[in-house]
């Protein structure tokens, strides 16, 4: 108990200073809303009257105190490109990003698991050096450039999809499948690497640990071993290695979803960000910042149980 | 070894899955030959006409709204919603007499009043201003609208001015209409149907639209996240036409396309901030001019497709635009090293500026990356900065603050918006370009009320521009786009303008 108060308290002190910074470095950068909202020769004057109408004038602490009562109460004000409320535009690109974000973390842990398994008992050279190979290509493509690579094949050549051609889960799910799992799998690859080569290392590190020989001369079997001891152990990090991939793509796969034509999160931040489109900024940027504390908590979570040992902090 | 044939099913599995369905997916685009998909990269930055600010937006919407003229593929103005319009001799009043029975979308016929009130709007007239609403400063110049009778609008001005008619494109919408925003109600031959952000804007044919009623009956603007996920997409086949394609796509462009090849109507330049201490001198300032390979940029950037200018105009002005200027500077680098030599540069102390680009722009960003290679052989170091769109605006544009920048401005129809800009006392004149003999000869062009004298009054303007390199004038890119098959008839017009009524299915 005292641990998951602990927590919260945490999780509310990172939100706001997320969301303090996210406002100091708007007060950093050149040009706001209402210049990006005005033609290129609008006047001082009306860009002034501008300001003073979206509230852009009022001291820096005057607009994060009305932010944070906002916050509260659930109200994060009206995007100012799009006139629409931020919490609208951001539940309707929602979807589309955890969407991405589970087909792919099912792709990420449906393959690495097994296939880091079977890494780590590659014990000659030759399987070394192929799975070597192999993670070191996956992890080099970038993912925008694998993107590209699998809409040229399987949606231009093979046509196996129509690029772009994104639909809501609600409206046709075979066809949202048939859409999404490509991009998953763009966002799928490079983490594939990545977490077969953790899975590989972190067992054969547990396997020359001493509870293994122990359990070997007790006489337990290679199986037994493996699934019972050395895995639980070699879980922990990978976990931890895991929820840092699921709060990456959670917190927008921008250049996947820049590549593949999906308006999700990602997008819709970058699209904000050039727009000085501030309230949609900070609501993105707190939502992130959440997903990667409580994301971090769940981990914790999942450690504790698989290693009993990680003492409350 | 159960584990591995488990994932290879799953593997088999996906790929089947993906594979049945394959069949049907490629045939999308064929199932209504009277629907077209268009391909933008930019998304909409408002609904609301007299708020969009990006040229981007305007293209588009000029489907769904319409002024009291409206611009044709030939560069004259044609009545819209005004049926017939007079200008006083003097310049100091317009008359317009409106087109009977012009219908809204939302069915309400369009009434003098109407017509005042959105005018008014644009020109920042009303008694209580939207402060989101982008004022025209060229209206600045109206001092009333008035309806006289039903069916007839005349603007006074305070100032004489004869060129005020390019800007009465202005778009006609319904008087106090709230909703403008998110259901847009114009008069233009197609009306709104739904719009999602950063993902489309659909629009349908409008019935009771006055003029021809066009061929295609619903045409969806897909909004694309870059220039090449819009070109994936046209290979795929799910994209009709598409307006921006690079000099490098044009060349990949599948059978079933055409391509048709247009001009962009910009001034592609790189401006010279003549405030900035090296740049105050004439001769630095020509030696930049002479040093360009125009022909050889071209030839990088465009494929040779673009077209040469020489001064602040392009070639859609008509007889305005004086092409002779064109071949003013040629490329002579000999001769740009002894200017810099006169002032003062050698190799020993060679000249050094920063061009701010913004990145945004993949025709800016190799432009400059041609240009300082070709200053590199005279001698010149010129570095280039990348910058965001919106911290261009506010350092560059509002602030001045810059040494030199490449970028192309568009205009609307009528010569004085393309060169007001270098008017000394001008807000937005970013070049910091000062000769009171431009300011006398521009304000007699704009007053002037003989046509032929105009003519020669805005040549002599961009020679002034031309003989003091104001900026490097480059060119006025070339416009490709890739157009179906399926369809024909895209038109260019001289203007930022997306015509989607004028396609025609290909019989």
């Amino acid at each position: 108990m005292r641990y998951f108060i602990k927590k919260t308290v945490a999780l509310m002190v990172t939100l706001l200073m997320a969301a303090f910074l996210t406002f100091l470095a708007f007060e950093v950068i050149p040009s706001d809303a209402a210049v990006a909202n005005l033609s290129i020769d609008a006047t001082e004057e009306e860009i002034q009257a501008l300001r003073e109408s979206m509230g852009l004038n009022q001291p820096l602490l005057v607009r994060y105190g009305k932010f944070l009562l906002g916050a509260v109460t659930g109200e994060f004000g009206e995007s100012t490109q799009y006139g629409l409320p931020v919490a609208e535009l951001l539940s309707d690109r929602f979807g589309v990003t955890v969407s991405l974000a589970l087909l792919s973390f099912v792709l990420i842990v449906g393959i690495s698991v097994p296939l880091g398994i079977l890494a780590a008992r590659a014990k000659t050279k030759t399987g070394e050096g192929i799975v070597a190979f192999f993670t070191q290509t996956m992890m080099a493509v970038p993912g925008f450039f694998l993107g590209m690579l699998i809409t040229l094949v399987f949606g231009v050549m093979l046509r196996w999809f129509v690029p772009g051609g994104y639909v809501p889960a609600t409206e046709d799910f075979f066809g949202f499948l048939r859409f999404m799992i490509f991009p998953a799998i763009a966002v799928a690859v490079p983490k594939i690497g990545m977490s077969v080569r953790f899975l590989q290392s972190s067992l054969k590190e547990q396997m020359t640990s001493d509870y293994v020989r122990t359990a070997k001369s007790k006489g337990c079997g290679k199986r037994r071993v493996l699934w019972k001891h050395v895995l639980r152990n070699a879980l922990v990090p990978v976990v931890t290695f895991l929820t840092m991939v699921m709060a990456e793509i959670l917190a927008g796969s921008i250049v996947i979803e820049q590549v593949f034509n999906l308006s999700g999160v990602g997008r819709l931040l970058a699209v904000s960000i050039s727009s000085r489109d501030f309230p949609v900024v900070r609501a993105i940027v707190l939502y992130t910042t959440a997903v990667v504390v409580i994301l971090n908590y769940g981990a914790d979570m999942i450690c504790r149980y698989l290693d009993p040992r990680i003492k409350e902090l | 070894m159960k584990k591995k044939v488990f994932f290879l099913a799953l593997l088999a599995s996906f790929t089947a899955l993906c594979a049945c369905n394959g069949g049907r997916t490629g045939e999308k685009g064929s199932e209504d030959s009277l629907s077209a998909v268009v391909g933008i990269t930019q998304d909409l930055d408002s609904l609301d006409p007299h708020k969009a600010v990006s040229a981007g937006t305007d293209e588009v919407l000029f489907n769904v709204f319409e002024g009291l003229v409206k611009p044709s593929v030939d560069g004259t103005l044609v009545p819209a919603v005004a049926k017939d319009y007079t200008i006083a001799p003097d310049g100091m009043s317009y008359t317009f007499t409106l087109r009977e029975n012009v219908k809204f979308h939302n069915g309400e016929v369009v009434t003098a009043d109407d017509v005042v009130y959105s005018i008014k709007r644009c020109a920042g007239l009303l008694d209580n201003p939207d402060p989101e609403v982008v004022v025209e400063s060229a209206l600045s110049v109206i001092s009333a609208v008035d309806k006289v009778g039903e069916d007839t609008v005349v603007l006074k001005l305070s100032e004489p001015n004869t060129e005020l008619l390019g800007f009465l494109t202005c778009f006609i919408i319904p008087e106090d209409y709230t909703e403008q925003e998110s259901k847009p109600v114009g008069t233009g031959p197609y009306r709104f149907v739904s719009y999602t952000p950063l993902t489309s804007f659909v629009v349908e044919r409008f019935e009771d639209y006055y003029g021809e009623q066009p061929y295609l009956s619903k045409v969806t603007f897909k909004i694309c996240a870059s220039n090449d996920a819009a070109f994936m997409e046209l290979l795929s086949g799910s994209i009709d036409v598409f307006p921006y394609l690079t000099d490098e796509q044009a060349a990949q462009l599948p059978e079933d396309y055409n391509l048709a090849v247009g001009s962009t109507n910009v001034v592609q330049a790189m401006f010279l901030n003549n405030a900035f201490g090296p740049f105050a001198d004439n001769k630095v300032r020509e030696a930049l001019c002479y040093a360009v390979d125009k022909e050889e940029l071209l030839n990088i950037v465009g494929g040779g497709r673009g077209h040469v200018i020489g001064s602040n105009m392009f070639p859609n002005f008509g007889v305005y635009y004086d092409e002779t200027l064109e071949n003013y500077y040629t490329y002579q680098p000999e001769k740009a090293k002894e200017l810099l030599k006169a002032a003062g540069y050698d190799e020993s102390n060679p000249l050094k500026f920063t061009v701010k680009v913004p990145s945004n722009y993949d025709i800016h960003v190799a432009t400059a990356q041609v240009l300082t290679e070709q200053y590199k052989k005279v001698g010149v170091q010129a570095e280039i900065q990348l910058i965001e769109w919106s911290a261009w605006l506010t350092d560059v544009y509002r602030g001045r603050e810059y040494e030199a920048t490449i970028v192309a401005l568009d205009s609307a129809l009528a010569p004085s918006d393309v060169l007001k800009r270098y008017v000394s006392t001008a807000k937005n004149n970013f070049v910091n370009y000062n000769n009171p003999e431009f300011d006398e000869v521009f304000a007699k062009a704009l007053a002037s009320t003989v046509e032929s004298e105009k003519v020669s009054l805005y040549k002599e303007i961009q020679q002034l521009l031309t003989k003091d390199a104001a900026s490097v004038y480059l060119q006025d890119g070339a416009k490709l786009v890739a157009v179906n098959k399926k369809f024909t008839n895209f038109l260019f017009y001289p203007v930022y303008v997306l015509d989607v009524a004028a396609l025609k299915p290909a019989e």
